[in-house]
């Protein structure tokens, strides 16, 4: 008679730790990612500071922080927006190759889609944390906490679009000019580069996070009326990625 | 190299990239996106600009935007096609110059890709542009943008041959940014040490004069030139090196 | 790399070998000498790998060798460096005549047909258009094919991608054949038209190297070199070659 095995299998949360680790180690397994996500938001909120010091103050009347620290500021968000739009998206179009066949091996789309997710969202976080070291280090930071938080949420909103990107476009060079156009041109209307009276520059997802950076930087505080609006980017983002995802993620690989 | 081949390799590039509708339809969206908000959300504010040989200029911000604009999508499209031109297909490359190509002629074939699509990503950005602004010399501003496509698609290929496409998309986002729109801004009362060495330095001096001046100084084609060429000979070595 | 092998006294003790190994007594199509390779990272903490230390094989026109290794042995290097896409570290390599290679993963273009995918090759090859036909018509039909000639690649089945990998390997009628995990992914009527295209080529006088993970069927082999802490050692089948 065969021996019985204690078969009690691992649950769904423990599953999702599992590969959320091993994701998360695949990426920082990589030297070089290790070092460019330390060197380049470095470098961009550094050298950013130092470009925009050089501008004329009367190009930019409503600008309300100095332009050395909206400089800071820009490379920070931008830099914290960036790595998480790219790991979205490269994590959402490696998916499609791999987590196919986890799917056909028995796992479930949800579980997957929450271990990507989660992934991407943890290494976006990391990238925070060093884009808030570097603020501090280079700029009087009244509330470091706040700081963190905001960049966090900055980067959690781009990495949703880059999973958004990453279902829709399906393919790294497109999703990647998509990327740049989209959060190149919002960090700009953000910050105030591009000084507009029109409403679309507030409706662009950075609008809200930026001001709440500012005013975490030079007050401590958070800016009022911009919590509830930079949220609601984060939930429409997150939801939108999570249902196209969902869509577009099939076990159909088959060809000619 | 012979010229069959070259033919050949090109209109095989060429074909790939008609059969990406995505991609076709991103270079002529995205720049037009970005050079009209540009264009269109900016604000009529005189602001004073340092024009090469025609000194200090009173300006509207929106015209100095739109200049930027046309420089920037130049740098932003060129150097992701450099990249992924040469990440995507190194493999069938290396198996072709295996099979009897001479990697030049691949090379040359790759590099009129990229100079194909800084083609079609300058002229829809000055369309754009000139429903907005009328710049000084339109000619310029357009050889300004496409030696900043080319450059900054040489950049790509560069970067491309040493990292992988996820490390290559970070530099080469982050490039142009801190380049044109930090270093090269228009604006800036001062020219950086740093700046003089970034690869649109040359290119955007000619953009703002194109943009602004009284009668077009054609000078800093040479360092953007040199600029190119010196890009390109690096571009070509590790590319070699790779197939 | 293309050098015909000159007849040396080292020959004469290699005839004599080849005797006493089994081996028949065709001309040597391909020779490779004390080949060393080995992965090294430039980053202080990563892993060197010494792959291949002192690789030595010959293939002569008209036999089939297998080449055998566990996982991760250096089988795919040191076929990469028999066909020229990759350098050793030392060692030489020397053939006559021209070379198909068949690598392990298809490196084709994606976007392309499976007949464009012919031309562009065939073009490399140094084949006129009605050779390319010929040979396009001539793997179709053999490999069965046909109806996918106006498909891309990228819309192909791993198996029917296979299929165009081996016959652009096959096309220009090389000298020697060097075959990656060549009947990955087909069908049973496409394996038995695989290994009779093979008899076919080895009547001709081609010399044919095959990795492959299936060497169960070893009647179908002259030989087996089996690659084993980076060097190769050869055995003669049960059959003697006999299909």
């Amino acid at each position: 008679m065969a021996a019985t095995h204690d078969r009690t299998l691992p649950g769904s949360g423990h599953r999702v730790w599992t590969g959320v680790r091993a994701h998360t180690l695949a990426f920082f397994r990589n030297p070089l990612y290790l070092v460019l996500l330390v060197v380049l938001p470095l470098i961009e909120i550094r050298f950013a500071g130092s470009a925009l010091e050089s501008l004329p103050t009367a190009a930019f009347p409503e600008m309300d922080a100095s332009l050395m620290t909206t400089g800071r500021l820009f490379g920070a968000i931008y830099a914290t927006a960036v790595f998480g739009g790219i790991v979205g998206l490269f994590q959402r179009l490696s998916a499609d190759e791999t987590d196919r066949r986890l799917i056909v091996a028995g796992s479930s789309p949800s579980r997957l889609f929450l271990t990507r997710t989660l992934t991407v969202l943890g290494i976006t976080l990391v990238v925070a944390t060093i884009a808030t070291v570097a603020l501090v280090w280079t700029e009087t930071v009244a509330a470091p906490a706040l700081v963190f938080a905001v960049l966090g949420g900055s980067g959690v909103l781009y990495a949703f679009v880059g999973l958004l990107l990453g279902s829709v476009l399906s393919s790294e060079l497109e999703g990647s000019l998509a990327l740049v156009f989209i959060v190149d041109v919002d960090v700009i209307l953000a910050t105030g580069l591009l000084p507009t009276d029109l409403f679309v520059g507030e409706t662009f997802p950075l609008y809200h996070p930026y001001q709440l950076l500012q005013t975490a930087v030079v007050d401590g505080g958070l800016a009022d009326g911009h919590v509830l609006p930079a949220l609601g980017y984060v939930l429409v983002t997150g939801v939108a990625a999570t249902l196209v995802y969902r869509r577009t993620a099939s076990t159909n690989g088959g060809g000619a | 190299m012979r010229t069959s081949h070259v033919q050949t390799a090109i209109a095989t590039g060429l074909r790939e990239y008609a059969r990406t509708p995505v991609l076709l339809a991103l270079l002529v969206v995205a720049p037009a996106y970005l050079v009209g908000l540009f264009g269109y959300a900016a604000p009529d504010t005189l602001v004073p600009v340092d024009v090469p040989n025609s000194g200090q200029t009173m300006v509207p911000l929106a015209d100095v935007l739109t200049v930027l604009g046309v420089v920037l999508v130049a740098a932003m499209v060129g150097g992701l096609v450099g990249l992924f031109v040469v990440q995507s297909a190194t493999n069938a490359d290396g198996r072709l110059v295996i099979a009897g190509f001479a990697p030049a002629s691949i090379l040359l074939a790759r590099g009129t890709l990229v100079a194909a699509a800084a083609t079609a990503t300058v002229s829809v950005s000055m369309a754009v542009a000139l429903v907005v602004f009328s710049p000084a010399n339109a000619l310029g501003l357009a050889v300004a943008g496409l030696l900043t496509a080319l450059s900054y698609g040489l950049v790509g290929v560069v970067v491309g041959t040493q990292v992988d496409r996820l490390a290559g998309v970070w530099i080469l986002l982050f490039a142009p940014l801190l380049d044109v729109v930090l270093y090269q801004n228009p604006l800036a009362a001062e020219t950086k040490t740093l700046a003089t060495l970034l690869p649109s330095h040359a290119a955007m001096r000619l953009a703002v004069d194109a943009g602004f001046g009284s009668g077009l100084d054609w000078s800093p084609l040479v360092p953007a030139v040199m600029y190119f060429v010196g890009t390109a000979v690096v571009a070509t070595v590790l590319y070699y090196r790779r197939t | 790399m293309s050098s015909a092998p000159q007849p040396t006294d080292v020959d004469a003790t290699r005839e004599e070998q080849a005797k006493t190994d089994g081996r028949n007594d065709g001309e040597i199509v391909l020779r490779a000498e004390g080949i060393e390779k080995m992965y090294d990272s430039w980053y202080p903490f990563g892993r060197t790998v010494e792959v291949l230390d002192g690789a030595s094989l010959e293939i002569r026109a008209g036999e089939i060798v297998g080449i055998v290794g566990e996982n991760g042995s250096g089988k795919s290097t040191l076929m990469q460096i028999l066909v020229g896409a990759l350098e050793a570290d030392a060692g030489t390599v020397e053939t006559s005549g021209t070379v198909g290679w068949c690598p392990q993963k298809p490196r084709l273009y994606d976007r392309l047909t499976v007949e464009e995918t012919f031309h562009i090759f065939g073009e490399a090859y140094d084949m006129t258009h009605e050779e390319i036909r010929d040979a396009r018509d001539r793997f179709a039909e053999t490999l069965d094919f046909e109806r996918i000639l106006d498909y891309q690649v990228r819309h192909l089945s791993g198996g029917n991608r296979q299929k165009v990998n081996l016959s652009v390997a096959l096309m220009h009628d090389p000298d020697v054949l060097l075959l990656d995990e060549p009947y990955t992914g087909f069908d049973w009527d496409t394996y038995l038209a695989f290994w009779k295209l093979t008899e076919q080529l080895t009547d001709d006088g081609v010399g044919i190297g095959i990795i492959s993970h299936f060497i169960n069927e070893q009647e179908r082999f002259d030989g087996i070199y089996e690659l084993a802490d980076g060097r190769l050692t050869w055995e003669v089948s049960g059959d003697g070659g006999d299909a």
